[in-house]
């Protein structure tokens, strides 16, 4: 009996212990104030390596309050971050050089040139073999042939490519881009999203975004934050699948349809029939249990040609939209 | 150091790129030819020996005037343009962000005063002026530009805004100046040895440099007094950056 005991201590902590080691961002409680309002509240997360997290709110959700507090740009009010094993408040600048950063603002010298700009930064970050790291970087980018244009001269997806290169430059282990997307034309964007899920695996990557398929693309998790609270966390698979609760079901009939919303409602099982448009309609179904085959046979039997019928999961998108909903909703009932 | 370094490089090829920094070169340049010109004819005229003091001299009030031009952009343009964000994320400290800016400037500052050796050399052509005033005179300007820049980098990086930095530059260095000139009139009005007169006229820069080195004498005191002013200015703008990160 004991030494089981003694055996279950001893895998625990070796269980603690590689889970510390696999964390390249560790954060526990974190909290911001800026004088009264709360920016962020209690936070608390991580990221393990090679994972790519995708931090998804509205304005004013706090993304950007909290990567600055980690990128140590910013103290926190409370609480503790940890970055590649070092605490980013004690240990501020061996943090800071195993941090690539692209801040929300894209700050960038536009009186120098692309090169110049990253010959400055390399130099700062104290980088070997400078001329051939930017070369690397510039071409992992796409900005080759832009070395020596002012940056002033740059549209924004350019400049934005320009940031991106610069967070790269010192090989970081962890990444934190804020919005690395925003602004960007669609070729761009999917050039900015292959390029980060390629980062990905050998180094951890954050990013924060509004976009909700961003973060399904890209993100092997995600986090919903909303007024400086997580309010979701899993994997965009998993979200979907935990929150959209009850089945959605697509149905689509030859002709207007009429009379098919009452016909369905009837069925057991349905909660809710949304006309889309003319034959078109999504039905809502309690959770368990798949109602497919009765809707089928309510169609025909009622004498409606079945066009199509398919199962629909929640997109990511209503399911962000609901809980920023409910939380909204949860704080109306309490001020009441 | 090395940050420090790698900061103060980019402020001093920035200088020549900015349009102001020309601007200030040009007009401080011409400024100061015109005064040696007229200075030297005034004396050459009476039948005295033109002195390289004559040009150092109001060099001096001249400083007061475009020192904080030159320095306004050095942090409040990192604030105001977010790249601020970009420096204190990267493994650099305060401090060396601080000192890079102000040695930068001081460079720059080190090349105007360069230019006027060709005051010297006009006078070594047409006269015997005194070398122990050309070498003390430079050494005592290098310092007074060191300590007025200092003020200079202090005063932008308490705003974000040019203008505003510029005015902060102007109120110290014309405080500063101010209180000497009232130690002078006390000391007119009181007679010579009154104690308010020498307690400002130790403030200001002026006396440090127009009664010595300006005369041919190296004086530490006055040496440890234009190093104190850069220490202590440079160290309260380093408190300020790091302010800055707790708002
Ligand atoms: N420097 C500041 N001073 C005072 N309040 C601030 C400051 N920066 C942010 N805030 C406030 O903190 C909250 C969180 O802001 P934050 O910028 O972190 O949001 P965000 O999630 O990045 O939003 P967005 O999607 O618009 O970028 C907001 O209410 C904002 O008004
Ligand atoms: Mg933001």
């Amino acid at each position: 009996m004991k030494a089981i005991a003694v055996c279950a201590c001893y895998v625990k902590k070796n269980l603690t212990d590689n889970f510390k080691k696999d964390n390249m961002i560790q954060v526990e409680g974190l909290t911001k104030r800026y004088g009264s309002r709360l920016a962020i509240d209690h936070l608390t997360f991580h990221a393990d390596k090679g994972e790519i997290v995708g931090f998804l709110g509205p304005n004013g959700a706090g993304k950007t309050t909290t990567m600055r507090i980690l990128t140590g740009y910013m103290p926190a009010s409370e609480g503790k971050a940890i970055v590649a094993g070092r605490d980013v408040f004690t240990d501020s600048l061996e943090a800071r050089k195993r941090i690539g950063y692209l801040p929300e603002t894209v700050p960038l010298y536009t009186e120098m040139s692309v090169w110049q700009y990253l010959d400055f930064m390399g130099e700062l970050r104290q980088l070997p073999n400078r001329d051939d790291r930017i070369e690397e970087v510039m071409e992992s980018v796409h900005m080759t042939d832009r070395a020596d244009s002012l940056i002033s001269n740059l549209s924004k997806g350019m400049r934005q490519r320009v940031g991106l290169a610069q967070a790269l430059l010192h090989k970081p282990e962890v990444l934190i881009l804020d919005e690395p997307t925003i602004g960007l034309d669609p070729a761009q964007v999917r050039d900015v999203r292959e390029l980060i899920r390629e980062l990905g695996g050998e180094r951890t990557v954050m990013l924060s975004t509004h976009i909700l398929s961003e973060a399904q693309a890209i993100c092997n998790r995600v986090l919903i934050i909303n007024k400086g609270k997580i309010l979701a966390e899993d994997t965009p698979d998993r979200l979907r699948a935990r929150l959209s609760g009850g089945d959605r079901v697509g149905v689509k009939v030859m002709g207007d349809g009429a009379g098919l919303t009452e016909a369905l409602n009837k069925v057991p099982g349905v909660t809710a029939v949304h006309p889309i448009k003319d034959g078109e309609y999504e039905i809502d179904a309690a959770p368990g249990g798949n109602i497919r085959p009765e809707i089928a046979k309510a169609v025909v039997n009622g004498g409606w040609n079945l066009m199509e019928l398919k199962a629909m999961g929640m997109s990511l998108e209503e399911i962000y939209l609901q809980l920023v909903r409910e939380e909204a909703e949860e704080e109306e009932a309490q001020n009441a | 150091m090395r940050n420090t370094w790698t900061i103060a490089k980019r402020e001093f090829v920035h200088y020549f790129v900015s349009p102001i920094a020309y601007a200030v070169a040009v007009l401080f340049l011409s400024i100061l030819g015109l005064l040696f010109v007229a200075n030297v004819n005034n004396v050459a005229q009476q039948g005295g020996s033109p002195s390289i003091s004559f040009v150092f001299g109001p060099l001096t009030t001249l400083l007061l005037f475009f020192a904080p031009v030159l320095t306004m952009r050095l942090l409040a343009d990192e604030q105001s343009k977010g790249t601020l964000e970009l420096l204190l994320t990267a493994p650099l400290q305060e401090w060396e962000l601080v000192v890079g800016k102000w040695l930068g400037a001081w460079l720059f500052g080190l090349c105007l005063l360069a230019t006027t050796t060709i005051y010297a050399v006009i006078l070594y052509a047409y006269g015997n002026p005194d070398t122990g005033v050309v070498y003390a005179g430079l050494l005592g300007l290098a310092l007074l530009i060191g300590a007025i820049l200092a003020i200079g980098v202090f005063a932008s990086s308490v705003t974000g805004n040019l203008i505003a930095s510029v005015a902060i530059g102007y109120a110290f260095v014309l405080t500063i100046w101010i209180i000497g000139f009232a130690g002078q009139v006390v000391r007119v009005l009181f007679g010579g040895n009154q104690v308010i007169a020498t307690v400002t006229e130790y403030i200001d820069f002026a006396g440090h440099f127009s009664n010595t080195f300006n005369r041919g004498i190296i004086d530490t005191t006055d040496i440890v007094y234009f190093v104190s002013v850069i220490a202590i200015t440079l160290f309260l703008a380093t408190r300020v950056v790091e302010a800055r990160r707790w708002r």
